[in-house]
């Protein structure tokens, strides 16, 4: 690996740069070192392509470099590097073209103009990036996958094969006791005695997927590259819904289109400038979000080809075609987005946010200048194949309303949700009508309601939506203004003699777990004043698993159930121990009676033998006594103990005996939460419950 | 088995049974870890209680699907006292034997 470095200028910062890099590739290649060597050797060409890719990445390393310290490669160093003559290297990345002499830029511009993917042709003009005209042709073939791939990523090709072997992606790995259906036992639970109790088996010939892969973090800032780190994540997580790819839903995945969608968000950049010196344009953009898009189909499209169908039972025939089935893409014509485009409702305004108040928002506000770029940024691919939707009773309601998480987070899920209210938007009412909607978006508030003739159109918004709201996220509280206003508004109707609307259904639907959820008793009540019928929650695991769909009534049911089982139980438990500390005073006083001198009794108790608790408890209550004790009575000290420990337990049992449920919700604080199991199929819910000011959580869960 | 997933807890022993006694006097060296620690004795007799019923839940569903959904279903109908007989029957299991395996997972488990 190690090459002499002729230019002996270079040589000292680029040995330096060298041995960083050897190790930050050593610690790339040590991952699989241990794989490879159990497997078989690699092939020669894979061999090549792999020096080839070290190569490249040294390359890369060194343009870097030099390009900080306003210095430039030259042939030497270049030949020391990759083993060739710049004029092999440059004629292979033309795909064998022939160079012409006009191309008057240095040999570093000019490296740097390929591995920045800016392939001028013969008139100089950029056209774009060229990854799919290089693709097509043979000779670049080596390059291709070594720039795409290898050296973008880091990850040698075989790589892809190795990564499929690992396990799946774990989405939500927070399943602290599970039942084991193999071996029919419950097993572990966490440290904080949290206990979970679910026997459901997943049938996975049900399982659809319905996700939407989001790799725009995993792109470097400014790049169009992906870390190895990062191009694992994404390996891993294609991987995984490969597994998934049945026999059942083989045809739906070839039917539908694998569309890649990316954006950049409106800051300028100098990706693919031929002069770095020059200042970043917004024109640069469009390359930026292209090859990224280019670059995130290279490596799925390589994963899917290595992927082992074999175990799947799908034909052949159409394993082949499906490994073939190439990416379509859809960028936005700039190749970004800007703040101003997006749904974002300025609060003060209640307006989108106009190009002036970006401009204020950049200098006043630079935290929400970078949430709302965030959510300009994208480069995602909608997996889903087929989709069903269960919600029942749907086509009862003249009126639907929407509670929709739009939480940084739902950028995978929400296209499915939008999927499920088309399904929902072909059912008729009783009147053979489709049911008017209202659309809510919340996170952390919730946005000003729209009304929508109906719930096709409520479809359509969120799928239309690329807007986030807040990640801080509190699914009820959010919705609750919303339903304050809905009450006043109905008062005010009857008031004046209107008919009120009273035949409307609620569908809050969130990727979360339910936090907050102690509002969930105020949110039902509300509900309920509201006129709301029934509200459901869908919980999207953003996996790809089906959506669970629980009635919100139902669950504040449950929880309360539960919460009146958990005051049943701490009850019992403190009945429980007061009989066992009973049990051992009273062993504890008949050894001090007769190990203890009934001198020493009599100092303390008035009388050389205790005759009762009463007596021990009744010496408590005199701080006097009991300190001397403290120290040298070991006897003693454990009676004591043992007293002030049955005087706590019948203080907390008087106290538990006149507590009512309101009293408990009251001091108690309670979480829902969904979690998925390893394999992100089974969801149960958690009941959080814990006193105030009790450091240790009582975390219990139950299944709703 | 979809069914039996829409169920919650179902106590099946109470607190006052033997059962519980005798599961009390096996846990009792676990309390005495921490004999100060009321909060955390609270905690454990608690879970005891929940986890056991839980416990007996799962042995039943895992026995016998249509049984279970069956005996689940109308167990509001039984009398507290005799859950626990009725679920023996059906497990055919000794007492012994579920209580041994419940505390052995109870056990590792904290």
């Amino acid at each position: 690996m190690e090459r002499p470095i002729k230019s002996q200028d270079e040589d000292v910062k680029f040995k330096k740069e060298k041995s960083f890099q050897d190790q930050d590739l050593e610690s790339v290649q040590n991952t699989e070192a241990g794989s490879l060597e159990e497997a078989e050797a690699p092939n020669k060409k894979e061999r090549e392509e792999k020096d080839f890719t070290e190569r490249l990445l040294d390359l890369q390393q060194a343009i870097s470099e030099m390009d900080k310290h306003g210095e430039e490669i030259d042939e030497d160093i270049f030949e020391n590097i990759m083993d060739m003559k710049f004029s092999e290297f440059e004629s292979l990345a033309h795909s064998g073209a022939l160079i012409k002499d006009k191309d008057a830029r240095s040999l570093h511009q000019k490296v740097s103009g390929i591995l920045n993917r800016e392939l001028v042709d013969d008139t100089q003009e950029y056209k774009g990036s060229r990854f799919r005209q290089i693709m097509n042709k043979p000779l670049s073939k080596v390059l291709f996958s070594a720039l795409c791939l290898f050296f973008k990523f880091g990850v040698p090709a075989v790589q892809a094969h190795e990564i499929k072997a690992q396990e799946p992606k774990k989405i939500d790995t927070k399943i602290e006791n599970s039942y084991d259906a193999n071996e029919s036992v419950l097993r572990d639970r966490s440290s904080d005695n949290t206990y979970k109790f679910d026997s459901h088996e997943p049938d996975l010939e049900e399982l659809k997927d319905s996700t939407i892969m989001n790799m725009a973090q995993n792109f470097e800032i400014d790049k169009a590259n992906i870390s190895p780190a990062d191009a694992e994540k994404i390996i891993a997580e294609y991987n995984n819904f490969l597994d998934k790819i049945n026999v059942k839903n083989i045809d739906d995945a070839l039917a539908k289109e694998d569309v890649i969608e990316a954006s950049s968000d409106e800051r300028a950049t100098k990706y693919g400038a031929v002069d770095k010196k020059l200042a970043p344009t917004l024109e640069n953009n469009i390359n930026l979000t292209n090859d990224r898009a280019h670059i995130a189909a290279n490596l799925l499209m390589e994963v899917k080809k290595n992927h082992d169908f074999s175990k799947s039972g799908i034909a052949e025939d159409k394993i082949e075609k499906y490994k073939n089935k190439e990416f379509k893409f859809k960028v936005p014509e700039k190749g970004y987005t800007k703040i101003t485009e997006l749904n974002e409702i300025n609060p003060e305004t209640g307006e989108k946010y106009t190009d002036q108040e970006v401009e204020e928002m950049k200098k006043n506000n630079p935290e929400l200048f970078d949430e709302l770029t965030e959510k300009c940024r994208y480069v995602s691919l909608d997996l889903k194949i087929e989709f069903k939707t269960s919600i029942k009773k749907v086509n009862q309601y003249d009126r639907i309303i929407f509670f929709v998480d739009n939480s940084p987070s739902t950028e995978y899920t929400m296209n499915d949700m939008a999927r499920n209210l088309e399904e929902l938007g072909l059912q008729e009412n009783s009147k053979g009508e489709i049911a008017k909607a209202d659309l809510v978006y919340y996170a952390n508030a919730a946005s000003p309601v729209k009304h929508l003739p109906d719930i096709l159109a409520a479809a359509k918004d969120l799928k239309e939506k690329k807007v986030k709201g807040s990640s801080i996220e509190k699914p009820f509280l959010s919705s609750i203004n919303y339903l304050k206003d809905l009450i006043k508004n109905d008062e005010e109707i009857a008031k004046n003699g209107g008919r009120v609307e009273n035949y409307r259904g609620a569908i809050f639907t969130t990727d979360e777990g339910l936090q907050e959820t102690e509002n969930i008793f105020e949110v039902v009540d509300l509900l309920e004043k509201a006129n709301i019928k029934d509200a459901t929650v869908r919980l999207y695991p953003n996996d790809g698993q089906l959506p669970i769909e629980k009635n919100l009534f139902e669950i504040k049911d449950q929880v309360e159930k539960f919460i009146k089982v958990k005051m049943s139980a701490d009850s019992a438990a403190l009945e429980q121990s007061k009989i066992t500390e009973t049990m051992n005073l009273n062993k504890l006083i008949a050894s001090v009676n007769e190990k203890v001198d009934s001198k020493v009794i009599q100092d303390f108790f008035g009388q050389e033998k205790i005759d009762n608790i009463e007596m021990v408890t009744k010496i408590l209550e005199n701080e006097d006594f009991k300190k001397p004790l403290k120290s040298s009575q070991p006897i003693l000290n454990k009676l004591l103990t043992s007293g002030e420990k049955l005087m706590e337990i019948n203080d907390l049992t008087e106290k538990a005996k006149t507590q009512t449920f309101e009293d408990y919700l009251k001091n108690t604080r309670i979480e829902i939460k969904v979690f998925t199991d390893d394999n992100g199929r089974q969801v149960n819910f958690d009941v959080l419950g814990y006193e105030n000011n009790v450091k240790d959580k009582n975390n219990i869960s139950v299944r709703l | 088995m979809s069914e039996i997933n829409n169920l919650s807890f179902i106590p099946f022993v109470n607190f006052n049974d033997p059962v519980f006694i005798e599961l009390d006097k096996k846990i009792r060296p676990f309390l005495d870890e921490k004999p100060r620690n009321l909060n955390r004795e609270l905690q454990i007799r608690t879970l005891l209680y929940l986890n056991f019923n839980n416990y007996l839940t799962l042995l039943l569903t895992k026995a016998d699907d249509s049984v279970a959904f069956e005996t689940l279903s109308n167990i509001d109908k039984v009398s507290e006292d005799k859950r626990l007989e009725l679920i023996l029957k059906i497990l055919n299991q000794p007492l012994e034997v579920i209580i041994n395996s419940f505390l052995e997972l109870f056990s590792k488990a904290d």
